[in-house]
């Protein structure tokens, strides 16, 4: 419904109820508003209505017949009645028809309880013998068959339709289709193929908007009817969008089934992509650890919570007391709670006296942070996921949202569907590039040529918003003089791409109503990565096109608490919510708050701590959460580093590739095992919620930080993630309003300074945080290395639908294995072609760092010249071979750009 | 049509047609036409009861007032018309099991033909 329509209202009277509904409603969702309960299989409020069902049929005074409440408008003076003995008669008459097609297995379907078919047949006793009942024939494969994510059973089906519709008109995947037609007509794919070899993309909608049985989860198959399960309500753990999802528990063997989500759910609206619906099976992995474990002799042997604890913080503090602030380093955790990262940078800056304290956006959105902080006064995504429905121009750059962040991807495609256009500027041909307007498919690293060209090509046509430039910003004239050195003309030779392009796209974007640009780590992760985010800052500011609903600087944040962590202060230069550590009256703040005096060492970031611990200066390091040996560049120099560490503790859930360089390991839990909260990208504090308990003798993590400081001689405990949640918004002004209470169903956004303050849906209006917008003066530079003649080929690396991070949660799933379990390399035809490489050979990517053997995926995804790789895979890694160069100011690595080679390896393709 | 066109034989026939016609987006037409047309198998084929007269009414006037388009809201409009006006010889099917046109095969009598073998 949109804000305008909203203004408009209907009076009309449903079973003698005198109802006002919005203008545009159909009669069903004005019932279903009102608390009627239509009756209907077909509808799914995410879907065009299609009426095909027939079962929410009503009698319309003055219509003639009988009407589907689905598809009619309400109007004004419209006279409805919704349940009669004749419409009750139909319906009877209707499910008796549909339970003779529908094999009734209700004693051992899993849909039992939770089945729309089995409810209204229960409502209108409807007789599954009046017409003979179910004949089954035998069970032939489906498409479905052997696939590990998504069962079919046909002879369950009612052909309601929805699984077609949700899979073309929400996902606009088409893998799913009807074939043949009357009484035959039955859900397949296109051609019968199976699953995994159409364009599925194995989000599971298809399961959850099935109101009958036909479509189920295959691991969850026996595990468990509605009467077993408990849903518990928390946040999905993977990628910022946030995702509410239900976990279903059974708790009779302490075991999460399957994930489902409400429709009408914050932000995504009932739907999950194939992380949150099928990777949840790392929680149960029986590779999880159970006991500390303290390493002697290079073996690990388990030992007692004491013993580790002892050890783990007496040595840290040891260490600390010889050799000062910046010989020991704390890595808080992104997958984690924002509870246990205010504890994490708390411990570090009390029990260990250091602000050498870092998380993951050192890895990917550090340059997010600093670059709009420094221009807006606010590093954050600055409008909320419903808004994006409602963008005119959708500008995406260095982004892959149908991938890296689905649910996001899916709002787009929304936006898409109501007439947006939508510039995408990528190197690679991703979906979003697929169907954009414009596709700038430039080289990679030359995003500041690219952007400072359209820049200078607004102005020179005047297609600037003058006004906004002039009452909402300052530094113009610095910044307009430096376009002077940028042409459209050059930046089409360097960035490779034509000149028109170029000039249509900056065009387009200018003249949204409005226009929004959305980013990712194809802008943060290169040397250039403030600098990047500080151009794109400049851009919006330059046409007018922040401060507004649906328009803004949206950076997607890549883990699910990245926004969170940073929030917290997990960071060396910020206390929680940005408050500097520099500012005397702060640190006053928290000294008074903690009770102790806050240290003065300037601290660094995960990169410095690597590097530090090769040079020596760092000896002792507390992990949590993290694996860099997977997740940082340049991956033999970062063991060697780790390797050279006094001492390292790692708080972990499985036995990570840094787990296996510790002296001490602490066996954690995961998100499902534990209280908290996380901050989603759009600022959205969720609470997480314990569903299973943990296995064996691992702890909440935000215990683990309270034992860790206590042991290391700093007493520190909480009751509950709620009093830690308290303490934290007692401290940090933009969290001030929120409690558990508060955030309880959907959520809030920051800033939410007050208990009365509603939350911000989008940030800067009339004024930026930091007063007025400043514009930054961005040179393009050249990334740190570029292809020659011995590394001829642009390597980059980045995110796929299937899998997540280091790939440690999502390959423990059955489902996300047989879909993609092993490293690869897309490069483009010509070059396969020139090197004799054919899709699916094994070839060797070399670098100045190392090399990796993989499957190349040949095609035309990337540019020649070009070779993109995944990280998510433990073995043969990507990070083995990346560049460890990084952002000159946040020291976030280069990982989209470093140069490199290829050739067709000589090793035969192990059988899959 | 004349005396020697069996009307149950006709309405069979047409709601064959829709049946096999019917797109099968909504479920009253997919699946209504299917039923209808098997009883009056039934009753073609000399199986038929008093009952399932009641039922193609009151089925056919289900498919006719529910379905989504003009196929199934006529589809039964066979049956319906040649139940009112020629409801006599639905009966000589059900009740007496003889087709008076004699097109029916299953109610045919039976014919016992005696003679050599060549």
């Amino acid at each position: 419904m949109t804000v305008l329509s909203a203004l408009k209202t209907v009076n009309l009277t449903l079973d003698g109820r005198e109802i006002i509904a919005h203008e545009g409603d159909t009669v069903l969702e004005a019932a279903l508003t009102a608390g009627i309960d239509i009756p209907r299989l077909c509808h799914d409020p995410r879907l065009k209505p299609v009426g095909a069902c027939r079962l929410c049929v009503v009698e319309i005074e003055g219509e003639r017949g009988l009407l589907t409440a689905c598809t009619m408008e309400v109007a004004e003076g419209m006279v409805v009645e919704t349940e009669t003995d004749r419409l009750a008669a139909k319906r009877k008459t209707v499910l008796e028809l549909i339970l003779d097609d529908h094999r009734v297995t209700c004693p051992t379907c899993d849909k039992n309880g939770d089945c729309a078919l089995m409810d209204y047949s229960y409502r209108y006793q409807a007789d599954q013998f009046a017409f003979g009942g179910y004949k089954p024939g035998p069970v032939e494969p489906n498409f479905a068959t052997g696939n590990k994510a998504i069962a079919f059973d046909p002879q369950l089906c009612i052909n309601c339709g929805r699984c077609v519709r949700i899979c073309d008109e929400v996902v606009m995947a088409s893998a799913l289709t009807f074939k043949m037609r009357a009484a035959s007509v039955e859900v397949t794919t296109p051609f019968d193929m199976p699953l995994n070899e159409t364009s599925c993309v194995l989000c599971g909608l298809c399961i959850t908007t099935c109101p009958t049985g036909a479509m189920y989860d295959r691991a969850a198959l026996g595990q468990g009817q509605i009467k077993d399960l408990e849903k518990v309500q928390t946040v999905c753990p993977y990628c910022g969008v946030g995702c509410t999802i239900e976990l279903n528990v059974n708790r009779a063997n302490n075991r999460i089934v399957r994930v489902t989500s409400q429709v009408g759910s914050v932000p995504n609206d009932g739907n999950l992509c194939v992380k949150g619906k099928f990777g949840f099976e790392y929680v149960h992995s029986p590779e999880r650890l159970t006991t500390p474990l303290i390493k002697e002799n290079g073996e690990f042997r388990e030992a007692s919570w004491d013993e580790a604890l002892e050890l783990a913080g007496r040595r840290l503090r040891e260490l600390r007391d010889e050799h000062g602030p910046d010989s020991i380093a704390f890595l808080s955790s992104c997958r984690c709670t924002n509870e246990e990262n205010y504890l994490m940078q708390k411990v570090a800056r009390t029990a260990g006296a250091t602000n050498n304290v870092d998380q993951c956006a050192t890895t990917c959105h550090a340059p997010t942070v600093a670059g709009l902080a420094a221009t807006f006064g606010s590093g954050a995504m600055t409008n909320a996921i419903d808004e994006i429905k409602d963008v005119d121009t959708l500008f995406i750059i260095g982004s892959n949202p149908t991938e890296a962040h689905p649910i996001i991807g899916l709002e787009m495609k929304k936006a898409l569907k109501k007439g947006a256009k939508m510039v995408v500027c990528d190197p690679r041909k991703t979906w979003v590039a697929e169907h954009a307007d414009i596709h700038i498919q430039h080289k990679p690293g030359t995003d500041n040529m690219l952007i400072n060209a359209m820049m200078r090509h607004i102005l020179e046509e005047e297609l600037h918003d003058a006004e906004f430039v002039e009452g909402r910003c300052e530094n113009f004239e610095a910044f307009s003089k430096n376009l002077q050195d940028y042409t459209v003309a050059e930046a089409a030779e360097l960035c490779d791409v034509p000149a028109e392009l170029i000039m249509r796209a900056a065009e387009m974007y200018a003249a949204g109503e409005p226009s929004s640009i959305f980013y990712t780590l194809g802008i943060t992760e290169h040397t250039s990565g403030t600098e990047n985010v500080q151009n794109l800052a400049n851009l919006a500011m330059l046409c007018g096109q922040i401060g507004k609903r649906s328009s803004g600087v949206n950076p997607l944040r890549g883990q699910n608490n990245v926004q969170g962590g940073c929030d917290m202060g997990a960071m060396h230069g910020d206390f929680p919510g940005y408050q500097k550590v520099d500012d005397e009256v702060v640190r006053f703040k928290f000294a008074e708050a903690w009770g102790v005096d806050i240290p003065t060492n300037k601290g660094g970031r995960v990169t410095d701590f690597i590097e530090q611990a090769g040079d020596g200066v760092l000896r002792g390091f507390y992990v949590f959460g993290e694996d860099p040996v997977l997740s940082e560049p340049n991956q033999a120099k970062v063991i060697k580093s780790l390797e050279n560490l006094e001492f390292l503790v790692c708080q972990e859930i499985f036995m990570s590739e840094t787990a296996k360089l510790a002296d001490v390991i602490l066996p954690a839990t995961s998100f499902a095992e534990k209280d908290g909260t996380f901050t989603n990208t759009e600022r959205r504090v969720q609470r997480v919620r314990k569903a299973v308990e943990p296995p064996g003798q691992a702890k909440a993590d935000w215990e683990i930080i309270c034992l860790m400081s206590t042991a290391m001689g700093h007493p520190m405990s909480y009751d509950n993630a709620g009093e830690i949640f308290d303490e934290m918004a007692s401290l940090t002004p933009s969290y001030g309003g929120m409690s558990f209470e508060r955030i309880d169903e959907v959520g809030l956004q920051w800033p939410c300074p007050t208990p009365d303050h509603p939350g911000t849906g989008f940030l800067h209006a009339g004024s930026f945080t930091r007063g007025l917008g400043l514009f930054h003066e961005i040179r393009f530079r050249e990334a740190a290395e570029l292809p020659d003649d011995d590394y001829p080929y642009i390597l980059s690396t980045g995110r796929t639908l299937y899998n997540y991070n280091i790939g440690n949660m999502t390959q423990k799933s059955d489902a996300i294995r047989q879909k993609q379990s092993k490293n690869f390399v897309e490069m483009h035809a010509s070059d396969a072609e020139r090197l004799g490489v054919a899709n699916d050979d094994l070839v060797t990517v070399t670098t100045r760092r190392g090399e990796v053997t993989v499957k190349a995926v040949v095609g035309d995804r990337t540019r020649p010249g070009a070779l993109w790789m995944p990280f998510h895979f433990v073995d043969q890694p990507t990070n083995r071979i990346t560049n460890d160069a990084f952002d000159n100011i946040t020291r976030t690595a280069e990982y989209k750009v470093c140069a490199a080679t290829v050739k067709k390896s000589a090793e035969v393709p192990a059988a899959t | 049509m004349d005396n020697t066109t069996c009307i149950v034989d006709i309405a069979r026939y047409f709601i064959a047609f829709c049946a096999d016609e019917s797109c099968g987006l909504c479920a009253p037409c997919r699946l209504g036409t299917v039923q209808l047309e098997e009883i009056l198998n039934r009753i073609t084929g000399g199986k038929g009861t008093l009952e399932d007269l009641d039922k193609l009414e009151s089925l056919g006037e289900v498919v006719q007032q529910t379905s989504l388009c003009g196929l199934g809201q006529t589809a039964p409009n066979p049956v319906m018309s040649t139940l009112r006006h020629f409801r006599d010889e639905y009966l000589a099917h059900v009740v007496d099991k003889t087709c008076p046109a004699g097109v029916c095969t299953a109610l045919l009598p039976v014919e016992v033909t005696v003679g050599k073998e060549k």
